[in-house]
């Protein structure tokens, strides 16, 4: 029985949801608006990201900071020093992105569970010591105000920005979708499950391990360029800081681990609620959003384990 | 090359302040050989007791090393509190939970501590930090001396309990065998619960012994918890004698690299020793391999 | 001779475990190891499927050394095992379970689940499919264990303890099991503790004491052997020396 194109667009909730994202803009142009959801967009990438390896193939890391950052480097270096265009150091910088974890993955897969979490933790923190360096003048990096410039990645408006993070989620998103259905998901859950049986099983665990890290490597580089072009301005806390590597961890296991929405729900979620905390008490209580955010973490953790859109999955479905 | 005299300096610096990094280590370890949880908010009960000793100091003019006195008990008794409430929900779920649970924890008690005390830096001003005794060719800073005498007691009598008394040793029973320390009659839960209140306990002391050279703020947590993370993993998850040693040889890294690196680099030599050893030998120098 | 190990030896600090031991299995031949607890039973499973590397000595598989290999490119070669304490994929359905062992031989998906439907309707699980692994019954774990194992197409399987907490009607299903993949022309090798399935199926036994290969032989000649009845307290093998 062959189902309509119309049909197969209305079974597919994202893409519904990215039509009305696409269409909401020209409704509602509120800049707050426009600039919470391109943030949160942006989060939403980065937990997918890190989803990959720490929900799909089970490796959980502290260290995802460390992408991302050498992404937003990277980009930005080439930039300013050789006046290179962002969106090809986009490339250039998810690349490095991704050489950085075949060495860091190279050194840390040979650990599990507690030790491969917190060793990962060191190469951001390390990282972030070294572009902290003087000598460098890398500590803190202001880009060039162009205004409308599309080549060189600086849009006038915010919704150029808004659209084109929402098109980043969109790849993602879909790139994940096809990752999902493939022969290598099933490695990857077999490694999350039982690492032991899935090699006395003729699974090579670490290869595949490998892979899961590089794709999210990638996409978590390439992000790093996308956010340091919305934020334009760049240091080492920026890129390498501990609330990076933080939200990449939490936000999926808030959403839901190893989901495609789980991720997108954490980020929704905590993104707007972190925002709008802090425009309101930021000034009086500082440090009140990350309270609230630090309660959510631990409520969710310790009631809903498996993360919120699983449970309202198993909460709607019986109705 | 580097003045002899100066390297020496270090190497004591390094290993008088290890002493202390020991200690931080210390609660964590033993939380996680009995527990199997790693503490991820351990930092921030160190920057807590920290923040104690200060106003008891300033405000009550109580000195640092006699707050011991009154802080350590407290933070047991928090400690417990903590376990009962928050721990003990998660206690038997994937590891990962209680790393995230802790996460949070450390997470709201830092920005509680940023709400009330607010960013600016403390400092527990005592004649100790600004004079030096002299030992030789070398000075060694009074407070640096002082903390790492205490913290050398401390692990002391935490091991003489562990080793000693009938309740230390069901502690260490449970580390080694849950199952068998049950059969045999241990309460389980009693343990768990005096396990986590020492081992918040120990770092608020080494808090206490802290505060009295380094500047007191919230996220001074940080600054800590990777080093006490690396001094537990060198030294074996679960080991008293190697969360010591593992302080000290992070303490003498970070002190001897300032030879060659600037201090601000310092860390990375202790990180780089970290990646090092991990790779080397992932259970650490004396540790009992757990997951 | 499938299988060939020559002078294995493994310590664990201090500990020693496996000594100088010398192993020989002939295709298509029931090899059973057998011995007291400690002797070194699994550590040898673990040493031969590459899960822990042997500190002297040098193991021989079809001609091939794979001394040093890691686990998976052993399993690609041709030796599969099953754990004593079983390791599903404890979310994953039986059908999921099997598949990941049939995915190694095969080239498409379809074909993975083919050959994975076909493995469990021989072990008799093909009901239970979609059932999910952590939901099962021990025995049906087993055999979970057992299919996804044998969907890799194994010449050489290591089963071990496949008999522990089994009652007489599941162990004799099983019994049937190992004689079938025999039959198939895949060499069983198996480690257990339970005397009469190991009397029932073995052509050849051997026995590890303390790390070392103390006795080898034929069933009766294992039952009727001096040292090994010493190291069993003996009363036990008298009576099954008559059944063979």
């Amino acid at each position: 029985m062959k189902i309509s194109f119309a049909e197969t667009i209305a079974k597919d909730r994202f893409l519904i949801l990215v039509i009305i994202l696409l269409i909401i803009p020209y409704v509602i142009s509120h800049p707050w608006f426009l600039r919470i959801a391109t943030l949160t967009f942006m989060w939403a990438v980065l937990a997918l990201s890190w989803n990959i390896l720490g929900g799909f193939a089970g490796q959980i890391s502290f260290g995802h900071a460390a992408f991302f950052g050498l992404g937003a480097y990277t980009s930005t270096l080439l930039f300013l020093y050789y006046n290179i265009s962002p969106w090809v150091g986009l490339f250039v910088g998810a690349g490095v992105a991704t050489l950085a974890s075949l060495f860091i993955g190279y050194l840390t897969f040979r650990l599990r569970g507690h030790y491969f979490a917190l060793s990962m933790l060191a190469f951001p923190l390390i990282l972030l010591l070294i572009f902290s360096y003087h000598p460098l003048e890398w500590y803190e990096l202001r880009f060039p105000f162009l205004g409308d410039a599309p080549l060189y990645f600086q849009f006038a408006s915010r919704h150029s920005y808004y659209q084109i993070s929402l098109m980043l989620l969109a790849i993602t998103v879909y790139v994940v979708r096809m990752l999902d259905r493939s022969r290598i998901a099933l490695y990857w859950r077999a490694i999350k499950e039982n690492e032991d049986a899935a090699g006395s099983l003729g699974v090579n665990t670490f290869k595949y391990k490998m892979i899961a890290l590089m794709i999210s490597a990638f996409i978590a580089g390439a992000l790093g360029t996308f956010y340091v072009q919305y934020v334009l301005t760049l240091d080492p806390h920026i890129a390498f800081g501990l609330h990076v590597s933080v939200n990449a961890v939490v936000m999926p296991i808030v959403g839901g681990l190893g989901t495609i929405w789980g991720p997108i729900l954490g980020a929704a979620l905590l993104v707007p609620l972190g925002e709008i905390t802090t425009a309101l008490w930021g000034g009086s209580l500082p440090g009140l959003h990350m309270i609230i955010y630090g309660i959510i973490v631990m409520i969710v953790i310790a009631m809903i384990p498996e993360g919120l859109y699983p449970r309202i999955r198993k909460v709607v479905s019986f109705r | 090359m580097a003045d002899p005299i100066y390297v020496l300096q270090s190497i004591a610096t390094g290993l008088l302040l290890g002493g202390v990094y020991g200690l931080t280590a210390l609660g964590l370890s033993i939380i996680f050989g009995v527990m199997n949880i790693v503490n991820f908010a351990q930092g921030d009960f160190m920057m807590l007791a920290m923040y104690a000793t200060f106003f008891l100091y300033t405000l009550f003019g109580v000195f640092p090393l006699v707050s011991l006195l009154i802080v350590i008990p407290l933070f047991f008794v928090m400690g417990i509190g903590v376990q009962k409430f928050i721990i003990n929900r998660v206690i038997d779920k994937p590891p990962m939970t209680h790393l995230l649970i802790t996460l949070g924890l450390s997470i709201v008690l830092q920005n509680v501590a940023l709400a009330i005390f607010k960013a600016d830096p403390r400092s527990v001003i005592t004649p100790l930090a600004t004079t030096a005794i002299s030992l030789g060719p070398l000075y060694l800073n009074q407070a640096h001396v002082v903390a790492f005498i205490s913290a050398l007691i401390m692990t002391f009598i935490v091991s003489m309990f562990l080793n000693r008394t009938y309740f230390g040793k069901a502690i260490r029973a449970t580390a080694d065998d849950r199952e068998a320390a049950m059969l045999m009659g241990i309460n389980i839960d009693r343990v768990y619960l005096v396990t986590f209140g020492l081992g918040i306990a120990l770092v608020s002391g080494a808090g206490v012994l802290v505060s009295l050279y380094y500047p007191i703020s919230p996220a001074v947590a940080w600054d800590f918890i990777v080093l006490m993370f690396v001094a537990v993993v060198l030294g074996g998850l679960g080991s008293v004698k190697g969360a010591l040693v593992g302080g000290i040889i992070v303490g003498l890294v970070q002190s001897v690299s300032t030879i060659w690196l600037t201090i601000d680099l310092r860390n990375i030599a202790v990180f780089a020793a970290f990646v090092i050893i991990l790779l080397l030998k992932p259970s650490g120098l004396f540790g009992v391999k757990r997951e | 001779m499938i299988l060939k190990v020559r002078g294995v030896s493994k310590s664990f600090g201090g500990l020693v475990a496996i000594k100088n031991v010398d192993l020989e299995v002939k295709e298509k031949e029931v090899l059973a190891i057998i011995g007291p607890n400690g002797a070194g039973k699994t550590t040898l499973f673990n040493l031969i499927t590459g899960f822990l590397k042997p500190d002297k000595g040098t193991i021989i598989f079809d001609g091939e050394d794979i001394t040093g290999l890691k686990p998976h490119e052993i399993c690609r070669r041709g030796i599969a095992r099953t754990f004593q304490l079983v390791k599903p994929f404890p979310t994953m359905t039986v059908m999921e379970n099997t598949m990941i062992g049939a995915l190694l031989r095969t080239k498409t998906k379809a074909e993975a689940e083919e050959l994975a439907l076909r493995t469990l309707e021989w072990v008799q699980l093909l009901d239970k499919k979609d059932v999910q692994a952590r939901s099962l019954t021990e025995v049906d774990r087993k055999r979970m264990e057992l299919a996804r194992a044998l969907a890799t197409r194994p010449k050489l399987i290591l089963l071990d303890e496949l008999m522990s907490g089994l009652n007489p009607v599941e162990m004799q299903e099983m019994e049937n099991l190992v004689r079938d993949i025999k039959a198939k022309g895949i060499t069983p090798v198996v480690v257990e503790h339970v005397m009469k399935a190991v009397m029932a199926i073995s052509d050849r036994i051997i026995v590890l004491n303390e790390g070392m290969k103390i006795a080898e032989g034929t069933p009766t000649d294992i039952a009727n052997n001096e040292k090994v009845i010493e190291v069993y307290l003996g009363k036990e093998w008298a009576k099954y020396a008559e059944v063979k």
